[in-house]
């Protein structure tokens, strides 16, 4: 092979945020939920995986952040693979990937400000600076004036800008979001999706797992489609 | 002080699960308390009544404590012994006048009809039993000895009693204790999976086990603590109760009821430190997502 070939590779590989190898994953009794699954997102983009319910869409995310392990094949991160990793690397590495979660998964007694000085507070910052960009960020998704209030107090579209402030607020290098507008209606839906454009535009890398082909229609982004555990478009 | 700080958000976040499972956790050892003291009490009875149950060596009339000096410094030579009084026939009478306490019984009875005796008390009885009777042959054929006497039959039976109570104590405190680690694991894998998803959802941000579960381990041990001192508290003023209650019940028993010593206490209340630090670090664990 020639060496500008290679060098051309190498680089592209390099651009990878993210790569899945031939990657399987199989729950017990035999229910394959993931099969043979490759492809690659570059740095900075915006891509959208789609498919039916039950298609494997949120179990390839949680294969992403290591909620979840493949049964076969391999998943590489920034060029190192998940497999490589020791369980006490596992929280640096989900310090690097902001997830929003359908359900929220937001600390119902605690306070908005509490719930998005999370992710900072655990990466050791101080106070000063954790209060500074927790309120930056809630300014910036519409909830400046809420921090003092208990998430349970919020309505859904209001929790999932929450969980879009934590999933944010430490800058990750790669963001993940699964069905982030399933609660919500089309107005805040699009709010939603105006927040997750301007993050990437700012070069957060995005996976946006959706059924709703409404969300992605018109965005001239790359589009993969799951369908019963396979990738339709690799 | 950010930790500290965490501490009290995880103690306010969970105030009332942190609060009823450690008065549960402090009702379930103070029932193992409890039963310790008992079955320590007991043992500790029939050590005593055995420690009363002394060898009296009976020497020839006439035989000053001077002239016994060689066979009572034979007795201080058997590491057993505890103690050797010598007792003049004037205060073996004095001691049969205070057990008769009618002195009509004893009229007419002289000093010297009565032979000196030397009251040998041992530093463990039980142990000391198995040698009685080569200890005793060995005194007989002294001379100036008498006759020696001892309650071997007594102390056979006390042996036994004692070691039946030993086994008791030991099963008992063993299923009680076994009773009580399953109620203080139950009580706070419970309290802990209330807080399940939250647990989780530390995890899944990024949070390090260190971070999540060192704010819980430090409350258990605070609950620890807080569970032995309300459990031994409790059960010290069961133990004065009982103190009133069983006085002059039980013939042999005028005394008070042994309470533990500070060592024992501080071993008892590491103890639940360390059950309430374990269960909350294996029930949290079992909550991480890694």
């Amino acid at each position: 092979m020639p060496i500008s070939k290679r060098f051309a590779i190498i680089s592209a590989k390099m651009q990878d945020i993210l790569r899945f190898e031939k990657v399987s994953k199989v729950y017990e009794p035999g229910i394959i939920a993931l099969e043979d699954i490759s492809f690659s997102v570059r740095r900075g983009e915006f891509l959208f995986i789609t498919g039916p319910s039950g298609a494997g869409k949120s179990t390839l995310l949680n294969l992403i952040f290591r909620a979840e392990r493949p049964t076969t094949g391999e998943i590489y991160f920034e060029g190192r693979p998940l497999s490589a990793y020791k369980r006490k690397e596992i929280p640096f590495l989900r310090r690097k990937i902001g997830v929003v979660f359908q359900d929220f998964k937001l600390l119902e007694n605690r306070t908005v400000f509490e719930n998005v000085a999370i992710s900072l507070e655990i990466q050791g910052l101080t106070e000063g600076e954790i209060r500074r960009r927790v309120l930056r960020m809630l300014a910036r998704l519409g909830l400046g004036g809420r921090e003092n209030q208990p998430v349970r107090q919020l309505s859904g579209g209001e929790k999932q800008r929450v969980a879009l402030a934590r999933a944010v607020v430490n800058r990750p290098r790669l963001l993940l979001a699964d069905e982030p507008t399933g609660n919500l209606d089309a107005r805040r839906s699009e709010e939603v999706m105006e927040i997750f454009e301007d993050l990437n535009a700012e070069g957060t890398t995005i996976i946006f797992a959706t059924h709703d082909e409404a969300l992605y229609a018109d965005r001239h982004r790359r589009v993969l489609v799951l369908d019963r555990g396979r990738l339709l478009n690799p | 002080m950010k930790f500290i700080k965490r501490t009290l958000q995880e103690f306010r976040s969970a105030a009332w699960a942190y609060t009823t499972s450690t008065l549960v956790i402090a009702l379930g050892i103070a029932v193992f308390f409890f039963f310790g003291l008992i079955y320590f009490n007991l043992v500790h009875f029939t050590e005593q009544v055995a420690q009363e149950l002394v060898l009296n060596v009976y020497l020839k009339p006439g035989l000053t404590e001077d002239k016994a000096s060689f066979i009572i410094q034979e007795l201080r030579n058997e590491p057993l012994v505890a103690k050797v009084t010598y007792l003049s026939p004037q205060e073996v009478l004095k001691d049969l006048e205070k057990l008769f306490q009618e002195k009509d019984l004893l009229a007419g009875v002289s000093p010297d009809f009565l032979p000196p005796v030397l009251v040998v008390s041992f530093k463990d009885p039980f142990a000391a039993g198995k040698k009685l009777k080569e200890i005793s042959s060995q005194l007989s054929s002294l001379p100036g000895v008498y006759k020696v006497q001892f309650a071997n039959s007594w102390l056979a039976r006390l042996a036994k009693l004692k070691h039946f109570l030993e086994i008791l104590s030991l099963v008992g405190l063993l299923l009680i204790g076994l009773a009580t680690c399953f109620i203080i694991g139950l009580v706070v894998r419970f309290s802990l999976s209330e807080r399940q998803q939250e647990l989780e959802v530390l995890s899944l941000v990024g949070a390090t086990p260190h971070f999540i579960q060192g704010p819980i381990i430090v409350l258990a041990l605070v609950q620890g603590l807080l569970a032995s001192v309300l459990a031994l508290l409790l059960v010290y003023f069961l133990k004065v109760y009982l103190d009133k209650a069983l006085k002059g019940f039980f013939p042999g028993f005028t005394g008070e009821l042994v309470f533990w010593g500070g060592s024992e206490i501080a071993i008892l209340s590491l103890g639940v430190v360390l059950l309430c630090v374990t269960g909350s670090y294996l029930a949290s664990r079992r909550y991480l997502r890694y």
